[in-house]
């Protein structure tokens, strides 16, 4: 074993090697350019009732870590008869997925160069008043061992562009952004006709959209808004360290329980290549494919070792931390919901009074999800009409899955930079959604 | 070519609070250090974290000078300054855990009905910038914060309340007062029936949500470009008389750094942004200062390997004189204790859910009220609508004060 693991004790190393490089633009002057690359670890140990954490960016020096820790905790000789023992794996497994093709290896000159093919289309809209542009890349390389003989190495690469922008006519105003981010860095380019489109739709939607008169809409989701919505507003809820010693949620959340249509599948996977991409988890485990939810039954939820052991499940490799700096928790890696039959034509003509949300700001989920949409159309008997402004569009977290009645028959999965998921303290970590167009019925729209 | 060091030290103790006990302790000690090269009016930035070669690491700045960032403004010269804060909290280690698990256990005893979880840290920070125009800035601290989520045991909810601590003290009964507040109200359900008129919403914090179109809006470039709601309108009145907003780096007292990430140090700590409802300024760095021609207001970020960025941390809204109970006159009021997931329109309307909210009546916490949601625009929050914000806070040294306005609230169906 690369490390004397305490006995007596369960313990783990994560070890994380990144390069990343971040290039920022406002309008013309370039803000900032770096690359980075540094190496640090975070060392666990249990005894069995308590995990003693440390983190450490001296890689000669995990070993002493590891030692103090252990220090610090009481040796157990039952160890390993405890649950949360059990629920960590050895593998022995190196899965590196993007040798050859690491951002590190292309130029920042290239990098540079990718991005100012945006700045004519930009200058050229006359309402655009202020636009920044980003390009990010990161490529990690994990290893991981324990004290039960695991010994892992796998890599993790995401790179991407983003731009946004604010367009002002008189006192109207419109903020917008884009973003295309994917696993290698040939795959970000030819972006700009994308972008074009955006502003073209946005320049309408600054003059000519309207205020929204509040009240309940049949709301229909674009494929990246069904994303944030199936990340918030069911996602969170599937974390099951929230049900840890709490029998009230469990009850709630029972497995096998019918929760929404037939039609209705959402499915949680670390093993699709993009932002939430995660082949062995933060604590050594296998990604696994999860339904959450299989034809509107409650089919599963996400685990790391310590919510399967309180719950007697099995884990799901959710156990993601941040970085080096942060435990492993139950996080999300890519979620989205399964295609359903129906044609976006014909979700769109049996909607008599709608609101089509395209693009949006942000998103929250606890029992009230909210969207805060920045594009949307009135979908006005059948048709998509006018364009509205909406401050922001919330749903109960309970009622919304069985209130959606339409699902479109594609599926588009949504990477991105310049953001993530934040849980708790632990902000921001990348995770894909996805899903293609849903109507969600009765939503309050302000 | 004037060469710069940011260090930022780090050294932390985390518990990991779950079902009511500390299931996990953390001890970390990192060192984030940048060097940064002026040269030609350019900067070339290199950052490293925990042991660094500082021949080799300023060798990396230089080289990213090839890159051409600009920087048109000079490094900060000839200002040293040292305040160090964090004797003002005098526990051990150990002392701190050994309080907290006092803590949890009391509330344990004295509110069975709840589950508690979260974290709790004890934190030491050293925070320095130094160049060779003469500039030496460092900064100490010592500071306790506590987030606890509380859950009931009979609601289905993720959370259902958060109880906040923070501060250079921790003393036993302050804290378990601070954290048992909302257990004590989250039992009694009020009724709320809307009467169609605005009523007085309580905050509690120092920058809070409703103050997101100033984060977004006051940007120097946004400002300076036309793509803010308030560009061309510099000396105009805007809000109410009683409305000021400033960038307060008072260390003391608002746990800010008193120097913001070029070396700004303002003069009294403040720069004004909104006077008495007038537009005076936006915020800015030096760089963006610069490039529009407009005043510096200590507003650039300090991370130890990016270049300083104009940003809206430590903006403060100015103290209207009067406590939450002179401000609310007695009035009954809503007191938000979670409303997330609002926004403001580009035009500045807004409008957000509310998770979870109380009835108030300046003093205490009359019942928990169903959900709601509130709704208003920029203009009249900080205009007619605006009260104020009080001279008094959740305990004595907390930084948190309670920002009071007007807002039309609405009943969401059902309870949280």
């Amino acid at each position: 074993m690369k490390y004397t693991f305490p006995n007596g004790m369960y313990s783990d190393v994560r070890i994380e090697h990144v390069f990343s490089t971040a290039i920022n633009y406002t309008l013309r002057e370039m803000q900032e350019c770096k690359e980075k690359k540094y190496s640090a670890a975070f060392i666990r140990v249990y005894d069995g009732k308590m995990w003693y954490y440390a983190s450490t960016s001296d890689l000669a020096g995990i070993q002493g870590e590891l030692d103090a820790l252990a220090k610090l905790a009481t040796p157990n000789p039952d160890i390993a008869q405890t649950a949360i023992y059990k629920n960590h794996a050895a593998h022995v497994d190196t899965v590196m997925a993007f040798v050859g093709r690491e951002a590190s290896g292309v130029p920042l000159a290239d990098k540079i160069a990718l991005m100012q093919k945006a700045m004519p289309l930009i200058e050229a809209n006359p309402y655009v008043k202020l636009w920044r542009l980003g390009y990010e890349d990161n490529y990690t390389v994990k290893e991981f061992y324990n004290s039960k003989g695991s010994a892992l190495c796998f890599d993790y690469q995401v790179c991407g562009f983003r731009a946004g922008f604010t367009m002002m006519e008189g006192e109207r105003k419109m903020d917008e952004s884009f973003s295309r981010a994917r696993v290698t860095f040939p795959d970000v380019c030819g972006y700009e006709p994308e972008l074009a489109d955006l502003l073209a739709e946005s320049q309408e939607v600054l003059l000519h959209s309207v205020p929204v008169e509040p009240g309940k809409y049949s709301v229909i989701f674009a494929p990246f808004v069904t994303g944030v919505f199936v990340h918030e507003c069911f996602g969170h809820k599937s974390e099951s360290d929230f049900m840890i010693g709490d029998e009230a949620t469990r009850k709630e959340w029972t497995i096998g329980k019918k929760v929404a249509g037939d039609d209705l599948s959402i499915i949680e996977t670390g093993n699709i290549l993009g932002n939430g991409y995660t082949p062995y988890d933060d604590e050594g485990n296998k990604a696994t494919f999860t339904h959450l939810i299989k034809d509107g039954v409650l089919a599963g939820r996400l685990h790391n070792a310590a919510s399967a052991a309180d719950l007697h499940e099995g884990v799901t490799g959710n156990g993601r931390a941040m970085s080096f700096e942060y435990e492993p928790i139950v996080r999300m890696t890519t979620s989205y919901i399964d295609k359903g039959d129906k044609t976006y034509d014909q979700l769109i003509a049996e909607t008599q009074n709608g609101i089509l949300l395209k693009t949006l700001a942000h998103g929250s989920g606890m029992s009230t999800f909210t969207i805060a949409p920045r594009t949307a159309y009135y979908v006005k008997d059948g048709k998509i009409t006018t364009p509205v402004r909406v401050s922001v569009v919330t749903g109960n977290v309970f009622e919304a899955l069985g209130d959606i009645d339409g699902i479109t028959d594609r599926v588009e999965m949504w990477s991105f930079v310049g953001g993530g998921c934040g849980k708790m303290e632990q902000y921001p970590l990348p995770v894909g959604f996805g899903g293609p167009y849903i109507r969600v019925k009765n939503m309050t729209v302000q | 070519m004037i060469k710069e060091t940011l260090c930022m030290k780090e050294k932390k103790v985390g518990l990991t609070v779950t079902s009511g006990e500390i299931s996990a302790v953390l001890r970390s000690n990192t060192q984030k250090t940048g060097i940064r090269i002026y040269d030609n009016q350019c900067l070339g930035i290199a950052g490293a974290i925990g042991a660094y070669d500082d021949n080799a690491l300023t060798q990396r700045a230089r080289d990213m000078l090839a890159f051409k960032v600009p920087y048109e403004a000079t490094p900060t010269e000839n200002i040293k300054r040292e305040v160090d804060l964090s004797t003002t909290l005098a526990i051990t280690d150990e002392e701190f855990v050994d309080t907290s698990r006092k803590l949890l256990s009391a509330l344990g005893q004295q509110y069975p009905q709840f589950i508690f979880s979260n974290k709790m840290y004890l934190t030491e920070t050293e925070d320095s910038l130094v160049n060779e125009g003469g500039t030496a800035l460092v900064q100490k601290d010592r500071t306790v914060e506590i987030g606890l989520l509380l859950k009931h045991r009979d609601s289905k909810n993720l959370m259902d309340g958060v109880g906040m601590y923070g501060g250079r003290g921790m003393d036993f009964d302050t804290v378990l007062n601070v954290l048992s507040r909302e257990c004590e109200a989250y039992e009694q359900k009020a009724d709320f029936s809307e009467a169609g008129e605005k009523i007085p919403v309580v905050f509690l914090g120092q920058m809070f949500p409703v103050m997101m179109k100033f984060y977004m809006d006051l940007n120097g470039d946004a400002f300076a470009n036309g793509a803010s709601l308030f560009s061309g309108k510099a000396g105009e009145k805007l809000f109410s008389d009683g409305f000021t907003l400033s960038v307060n780096r008072d260390a003391e007292n608002t746990f800010a750094r008193f120097f913001d990430g070029e070396g700004v140090v303002l003069p009294g700590d403040r720069f004004p942004l909104i006077e008495n409802g007038v537009i005076r300024a936006p915020y800015t760095s030096k760089r963006t200062a610069k490039r529009y021609n407009l005043p510096v207001s200590g507003s650039a970020s300090m991370e130890y390997d990016s270049a300083p960025a104009a940003t809206p941390y430590n903006m403060a809204i100015a103290e209207s004189g009067k406590t939450l109970k002179e401000l609310l006159g007695g009035r009954k009021a809503i007191y938000i204790a979670s409303a997330s997931g609002g926004d403001f329109t580009p035009q500045g309307e807004y409008a957000s859910p509310i998770q979870i909210a109380y009835f108030f009546d300046g003093e205490n916490l009359l019942g928990r009220l169903p959900q709601l949601s509130m709704s208003s625009h920029v203009n009249d929050m900080y205009g007619k609508d605006f009260i104020g914000l009080s001279t008094d806070g959740n305990f004595p040294g907390s930084p948190a004060r309670y920002l009071v306005m007007d807002m039309l609230v609405k009943k969401i169906d059902g309870w949280m």
